[in-house]
């Protein structure tokens, strides 16, 4: 089996833009509070 | 002279003055060990990213995932998670009181100045093995580039490095690390669309780096408990090294430090992620290397032009600086601060035991480079010196600063037991145990056994060494 650069690849980029945008929220929520 | 000399020379022309200008911004005691505890944002969150992406970035994560495969890269989302974990749990008690030192707090919550000496002790043991990983890669970039022999790099390295944290201290450090990661980011930012147009693009990358390096995009390349337990690592890591801790101590409120830490998180992702591309672009374009650690030198000096490969090199000198600078204010503060004043002297006057913090400084930041030059620890790749270093921290210290800030009942001897038993698990797993599980596992597990074990089997803290953290 040869991996396709598929979600492996492209996976980890997402998963690092969730975690910004994630935190950010929690940011704003906890500042309002 | 070659324009990569005057690059170099531009550069530490620049981190020097940015030390120099400290000085005269350094008055009190608390400037030289935690900058004066009143860092925005920015400078407070620049600093953070700038001492956690280190030479272990830029050499060792390249090397391994050079070595590895991509599967490697995921370990990279245990960093964000664990900078928000010491944010939402751990800040808000921990800066309550605002000490110097690590050590300091541990004294403050364990009620005792044994501990904070053993704490002090644990440190400078494990900064001296971190600083010689950077320095081993310092000698080999001085190699690479130059064509100067390895021990003469990692000596001038080690002056250079020594001269403006000696001189300048936290102060000096925030702000050369906020240039630091000026140079990082921009050196990653202008290496990644080169590289890229070299091989012929992003897509064609990735299928150049399958026909080189078949497995290189699935999880068989390395064991799911290795990347696990290396995950575990970061996580733990993250939360618990004092140079990660001060830092919190040096920004002035929760909110600056919420900020700071996205701040922080955003770019040491960003930089994460091009030198994973990086890593990517050395498969295709250079598959028989030596040695993983290799792989980036060699991006900088065979694919970009000149003087960005020397940008990019400085870059990764900047990278190292920045994190052994923040680990030898560390270090000093634990010989001066917790172990000197702490169990030699309490009479100690602050300018004296500034002074002797610099000593202390001089001597620790020369400790690795004099080990190498006699030829102990050469050779390891770059990346498991620093794993090892983040499981001995972790092991010591995640238990006895996450367990004190959230459990009344921990105690002392609970506390002393899970340091000790910690680095001990540590250092025996990592000389008898299987090499798919990283030793931080097993450091971590003893330490947690031992101090609610030893916490609920031994008399309750007083209520002095709670007062502080806790509310009612």
């Amino acid at each position: 089996m040869t991996g396709r650069p598929g979600l492996i690849f492209y996976g980890v980029f997402l998963a690092c833009g969730v975690i910004v945008v994630a935190y950010a929220l929690w940011m704003i929520w906890e500042e309002r509070r | 002279m070659s324009p990569q000399i005057w690059v170099f020379i531009a550069y530490f022309f620049v981190v020097f003055a940015i030390g120099w200008y400290s000085l005269r911004a350094t008055r009190t005691e608390e400037d030289y060990w935690i900058a004066g505890g009143n860092l925005g944002w920015f400078t407070g969150g620049a600093t953070m990213a700038a001492t956690h992406t280190s030479a272990g970035t830029f050499i060792g994560t390249i090397g391994v995932m050079y070595t590895a495969g991509w599967s490697f890269a995921w370990v990279l989302l245990s960093i964000p998670l664990s900078y928000w974990f010491v944010v939402a749990v751990l800040a808000p008690r921990f800066t309550k009181q605002k000490e110097l030192t690590l050590p300091a707090f541990i004294e403050t919550r364990y009620y005792g100045k044994g501990i904070r000496g053993l704490a002090g002790a644990i440190i400078l043991v494990a900064t001296v093995v971190y600083i010689q990983a950077q320095i081993v890669a310092a000698g080999l970039i001085a190699n690479t580039v130059f064509g100067i022999p390895t021990s003469v790099g990692m000596v001038g390295f080690t002056l250079i490095l020594l001269v403006y944290t000696v001189v300048g201290g936290m102060v000096a450090v925030v702000y050369t690390d906020a240039f630091q990661l000026v140079v990082m980011s921009l050196g990653a930012l202008f290496a990644v669309p080169l590289a890229l147009r070299q091989v012929g693009g992003l897509g064609e990358l990735l299928t150049l780096v399958e026909s080189a390096h078949p497995l290189v995009f699935t999880w068989e390349t390395m064991p799911a408990t290795l990347l696990l337990t290396m995950g575990l690592s970061f996580f733990l890591g993250g939360i618990a090294t004092p140079e990660k801790l001060i830092r919190l101590y040096a920004m002035k409120d929760m909110p600056t430090i919420r900020r700071g830490v996205l701040f922080a998180i955003v770019m040491i992702l960003s930089i994460n992620l091009l030198v994973f591309i990086l890593a990517l672009t050395a498969i295709v374009l250079f598959p028989e290397l030596p040695t993983g650690d290799l792989a980036m030198p060699m991006v900088a000096t065979a694919v970009l032009p000149v003087t960005l490969g020397a940008i990019m090199l400085a870059a990764i000198t900047a990278a190292m600086m920045s994190t052994v600078d923040s680990l030898l204010i560390v270090a000093g503060s634990a010989l001066s601060v917790d172990i000197y004043q702490n169990l030699i002297d309490p009479d100690v006057t602050p300018v004296r035991r500034m002074w002797i913090g610099r000593i202390g400084i001089l001597v620790v930041g020369s400790v690795p480079v004099i080990l190498l030059l006699s030829g102990v620890g050469e050779g390891e790749l770059v990346q498991f010196i620093v794993l090892l270093f983040t499981a001995l921290m972790a092991a010591a210290f995640v238990m006895p600063v996450v367990g004190g800030i959230v459990w009344r009942r921990a105690t002392k001897p609970g506390a002393s037991a899970a340091m000790v038993g910690g680095v001990v698990a540590t250092f025996l797993w990592e000389i008898f145990g299987p090499e798919s599980v990283e030793p931080v596992l097993s450091g971590f597990l003893v330490s947690a056994g031992l101090f609610i074990g030893v916490s609920l089997l031994t008399e309750p803290p007083p209520k002095h060494a709670l007062e502080p953290y806790f509310d009612d």
